[in-house]
């Protein structure tokens, strides 16, 4: 009688409930971390959502959906007033497609503004009703070149440029966001992401995302290798080089100095 | 869902006639007949007494809480000692008037005009009351609607909010009585002070006892139904209401279900000791959770049960019909007797007090729409998302429930008129929109003043455009007036005026009350007239504060001054004497002009021109009401609330120079002019949060439209929350819904001119109802009555 609102039961596993976060999204935010990840990119920074393990510090905890609004809410007064929200993030938060859509579910009723951010890689049928009740949605393309994503990243980029092109359409504001390894992301990279957004009419915001080695830690305690250290954080003049080829190509262009 | 034996009862209320009950009358005079050289207080106790013990007990079929004030289920009991005259006036029309009739018998308007009305007459609290009234001050104040207190000498003044927390659960009556005759045995006859005192103590024997008397003898009642009950479940529910009759209210109570009965006996009893208005229930939800917690931890209760409980509280609250005046019931309409109930909010502590039986109480609201308790809701920025949810969820059904507050304000208000810090966190609404404390007596609603007769005596020489009439101060015709300032000067020496005569009426009340009617029953549910052996009539209450003088009008007078200073003294495209000549002819011949005046920026737009304007009366109000003192030495507070006394006030106002015409209703509270406002609800929200609220102490009150349809999903209510925070975070104090349905909307399109502020969603934006084409608002309203399944 009294729980009217919310479907509860649904449960799944969070990595990290993180409040006062600053840069994923408008305003001040609660970013969720959901724990799963269809890639397994050579770079990532979040290592502990990969698969089951038992450090305890980074194991995902098991969570109802009841349980993550409520701490959340604790928040609600601070994301209203600043005009801000909750971000969705992984690992990679649509493959725990039934958990994502009770929170969101909740969330949109509540009147939270939401972001996501995705790597792409899912099944569009499944999740595009879920998709369409954020506010944004942060796009990662990682390498174009597909025998290199295969490789660098463990799956094909075939469905994740389909899933950019279909949900460029579904509704909700999509900023495209490139990693930048030094060294690693040629010219030819963006150049590539230029005309592919080019040639499907998507004029779509870019954020570049400087590769940033703070996960190495995360590997420590998980006690696995680290990164390869061919892997370097970009210099700001590459970083300016980048933004200067999308700017010549017409699009707006921003990142975040580490 | 409401449970089929709750809606039994309520079907039976719905389908019952409110019908006079001259029960209570008659005891009360026959005791008084054997009383005749007492003492007041002491005849007054023991009147009460004779009542618990004689008049007629009645369960109705079905009931899970008993107790009634008269022998039928919507009984409405009568009070002579108060006033008689009226009733004499009024019953042969009582079955037939418009607005909240009553059935009464021939046979009982015999029985009282032969037998009850002529032992009181020029023996009541009115009668005495007008010959003590200076001439001047009756000239103004009775039945004139310049200024108004009638509820506070044709009836007794309610106004009360009975402490459970710390006195009633605490002791039962059993330990209050005891208290009495303790503190009695100590009183030393040869001290005068101790004299009074015994007196007061002996009055409160005689309630207690009474009162426990009374629910013994529904026990009674109860156990003989019960035993000749046809099913096996009747029985055990008679059985069990008799069980619990035979406990509270003698005892405090051990269970959810014998709390909730408790609370009834307290009402009853204050309703058949003077038949109050403002019987406050208070803190329902912090109070009855401990009862909750403990039954459900222990399996004694499911949550299902608690609800009905509360519902069949909340039919008990409505059934009972507080007998009133044609003229009050105008006032007053809907046989509404304003018993606020309050939930949500910070504890003493600080902290957030929402529990289980907070949104239980808004569910009761939903689920049954009684027009009783007034529920209100204390809303600060650490509100749980689920009870702003549930909040919202009420408002969308249209009822004008829950009045919404801000905790934060309540508390301001109360600190500002000395409460201490925690008992000023504790607070909860007496009658509509009153900030008030249980530990407290004080007259929260004491005297309407009408700001637009101020304005008009200013305009008119002292003189009532209506009628003729001399009842202001101001010597000199509007033409005379050289400077704008000098006329808002002219207006603050009327309203002046008129405060000066509601304190004289004020004084004169309450000299009245402590003779003619000591309150005994409800002195022993307030804390301090115990330990200081005073009755609340004496200003034995913990805390006394001082009475609440409400003005009506602010948004009527601030448009009507901006025009004069705008069109007059800026733009100079009238003259005084043509906005005068205007006035007189009530805008009849000129169109032009009223055209004009109804372009200046109207208070609730959030125009600084008009709003200014509106905010220095305002202040200039409460300090000029805070200049006086009342018999117990209190200052007086101010206040922009009431109900509809904006309608009845506007009936005795002329044209204005806003555009307004003759007999017009003024405006709401704080509420802009209805039809004014033609922004949106926000910009209203920003006229409004200017006032200070927190130096109106008497509460302000703010009314706004809203479509249905801008609360349909979960998600727009969810963003009008997040309205009611950040108009709560301007300060401010009140807001109501009003709710639109179907109904209004094809009103609106009959009279555009009265609905300029009715908001709609059209397709995914908002606009003015009437400023879309009939199409688009034929539309609306079919996509309105398909959304609400109308």
């Amino acid at each position: 009688m009294l729980d009217m609102y919310i479907k509860r039961d649904s449960k799944g596993y969070v990595s990290n409930i993180q409040n006062l976060s600053l840069h994923d999204g408008p305003g001040i935010r609660t970013t969720i971390f959901l724990a799963g990840c269809p890639l397994s990119c050579q770079w990532c920074a979040n290592p502990e959502t990969w698969y089951k393990h038992d450090v305890d510090e980074l194991k995902p905890k098991e969570l109802s959906v009841a349980e993550v609004v409520e701490q959340v809410l604790k928040q609600a007064y601070f994301h209203k007033a600043t005009g801000g929200g909750i971000t969705f993030s992984g690992g990679e938060a649509t493959l725990q497609r039934e958990f994502l859509e009770g929170l969101v579910t909740e969330f949109f009723d509540l009147g939270l503004h939401m972001a996501l951010e995705t790597c792409g890689l899912f099944d569009m049928d499944q999740v595009g009703t879920t998709l369409r009740k954020m506010d944004l949605i942060y796009y990662d393309l990682k390498l174009m070149d597909d025998p290199m994503h295969i490789k660098n990243c463990g799956h094909s980029n075939e469905r994740i440029k389909e899933n950019l092109i279909a949900l460029n359409k579904l509704g909700p504001e999509v900023v495209l966001r490139l990693i930048v390894i030094e060294d690693f992301h040629g010219d030819d990279h963006f150049m590539a992401v230029a005309n592919f957004l080019k040639e499907n009419q998507m004029g779509l915001k870019i954020e570049l995302m400087p590769y940033h080695q703070f996960g190495d830690g995360k590997y420590d305690a998980l006690k696995i290798q680290r990164p390869s250290r061919k892997f370097l954080p970009p210099s700001k003049e590459r970083l300016d080089e980048v933004k200067a080829i999308f700017v010549h190509q017409g699009f707006a262009c921003t990142y975040q100095e580490a | 869902m409401v449970s089929e034996r709750i809606e039994g009862i309520r079907q039976a209320y719905i389908n019952t006639k409110p019908t006079i009950s001259t029960k209570r009358a008659e005891i009360w005079t026959a005791s008084h007949k054997e009383t005749e050289s007492e003492v007041t207080a002491l005849r007054r106790a023991k009147a009460f007494k004779k009542v618990c013990q004689a008049l007629p007990v009645a369960i109705f079929s079905g009931e899970l809480i008993v107790g009634a004030s008269g022998e039928f289920r919507r009984s409405g009991i009568l009070t002579p000692e108060f006033s008689w005259t009226w009733v004499n006036r009024e019953m042969s029309d009582f079955e037939n008037r418009k607005q909240d009739p009553y059935v009464i018998t021939e046979d009982q308007m015999a029985l009282l005009r032969n037998e009850i009305f002529p032992y009181w007459e020029h023996q009541s609290l009115e009668e005495h009351f007008l010959k003590r009234l200076p001439e001047d001050t009756f000239k103004i104040l009775v039945d004139t609607g310049i200024i108004d207190n009638d509820s506070k000498w044709r009836q007794a003044v309610g106004e009360i909010t009975p402490d459970y927390q710390d006195v009633l659960f605490a002791k039962g009556f059993k330990g209050i009585l005891e208290e009495a005759r303790t503190y009695l045995a100590t009183c030393d006859p040869a001290n005068s002070v101790d004299q009074e005192k015994s007196i007061f103590y002996q009055s409160v024997i005689e309630t207690s006892e009474g009162i426990i008397e009374l629910s013994k003898r529904y026990a009674k009642e109860a156990q003989i139904l019960g035993e000749s009950a046809e099913s096996e479940l009747e029985k055990a529910t008679y059985l069990r209401i008799s069980n619990i009759c035979q406990r509270v209210p003698e005892n405090p109570p051990e269970t959810f279900y014998e709390a909730i009965q408790f609370v009834w006996f307290v009402q009853l009893g204050g309703i058949l000791s003077e038949n109050p208005l403002a019987l406050n229930l208070g803190r329902f939800d912090q109070y009855m959770y401990p009862y909750y917690k403990k039954d459900l931890e222990a399996g004694l209760i499911t949550p299902d049960f608690a609800l009905e409980l509360i519902e069949a509280l909340w039919l008990k609250l409505s059934e009972w019909v507080w007998t009133i005046s044609a003229n009050t019931a105008d006032f007053f309409a809907g046989y509404n007797q304003f018993q606020n109930l309050t939930v949500g909010g910070r504890m003493r502590n600080g902290e957030d007090g929402t529990n289980d039986i907070t949104l239980m109480c808004l569910e009761a609201t939903k689920a049954i729409k009684t027009h009783q308790p007034g529920l209100s809701v204390r809303i600060h920025p650490k509100s749980s998302e689920k009870f702003v949810m549930k909040v919202m969820e009420l408002v969308k059904e249209g009822t004008g429930f829950p009045a919404i507050h801000s905790d934060v304000a309540g508390s301001q208000m109360l600190l500002r008129t000395g409460y201490d810090p925690e008992d000023a966190r504790d607070w909860s609404n007496c009658g509509c929109v009153v900030p008030h404390f249980r530990k407290t007596g004080q007259w929260t609603a004491a005297v309407n003043v009408n700001f637009g007769s101020a304005l008009e005596y200013a305009l008119n020489r002292g003189m009532s455009r209506l009628n003729g009439e001399q009842y202001g101060i101001t010597k000199i015709s509007m033409s005379e007036y050289q400077t704008y300032e000098s006329i808002e000067e002219a207006f603050k020496e009327e309203l002046g005026h008129l405060i000066r005569h509601s304190v004289i009426g004020t004084i004169a009340a309450q000299k009245c009350h402590m003779e003619m009617v000591p309150r005994p029953f409800l002195s022993s549910c307030v804390d301090g007239c115990m330990t200081k052996g005073r009755d609340l009539s004496q200003g034995g209450a913990h805390y006394n504060v001082g009475p609440v003088l409400t003005g009506i009008g602010i948004g009527v007078v601030a448009n009507a001054l901006a025009v004069i200073k705008k069109l007059v003294f800026e733009d100079r495209v009238t003259t005084l004497q043509a906005l005068d000549d205007a006035m007189n002819a009530n805008w009849d011949g000129y169109d032009d002009l009223r055209k004009l005046a109804m372009s200046v920026p109207k208070y609730g737009n959030d125009e600084t021109y008009v709003d200014e304007i509106a905010i220095r009366l305002s202040n200039f109000y409460y300090r000029e009401t805070a200049k006086h003192k009342d018999v117990f030495g209190s200052s007086f507070n101010s206040a922009f609330m009431g109900i509809s006394n904006y309608i009845p006030a506007g009936k005795i106002v002329g044209a204005t120079p806003c555009g307004r015409k003759a007999t017009e209703p003024l405006s709401e509270g704080v509420s802009p002019f209805v039809g004014s406002d033609t922004k949106t609800p926000l910009a209203a929200m920003k006229s409004a949060a200017k006032l200070n609220h927190d130096v109106h102490t008497g509460g302000t009150l703010l009314n706004l439209r809203l479509s249905k349809q801008m609360l349909e999903t979960p998600r727009n209510r969810a963003d009008f929350g997040q309205v009611l925070q950040s108009y709560f975070a301007m300060g401010a104090f009140h807001v109501q819904f009003n709710v639109i349905d179907t109904e209004t909307l094809r009103a609106a399109q009959l009279n555009p001119e009265n609905y300029k502020d009715l908001l709609v969603r059209v397709a995914g934006y908002s606009t003015q109802f009437v400023n879309l084409s009939k199409e688009v608002q034929e539309a609306i309203i079919a996509r309105h009555v398909h959304q609400t399944g109308q």
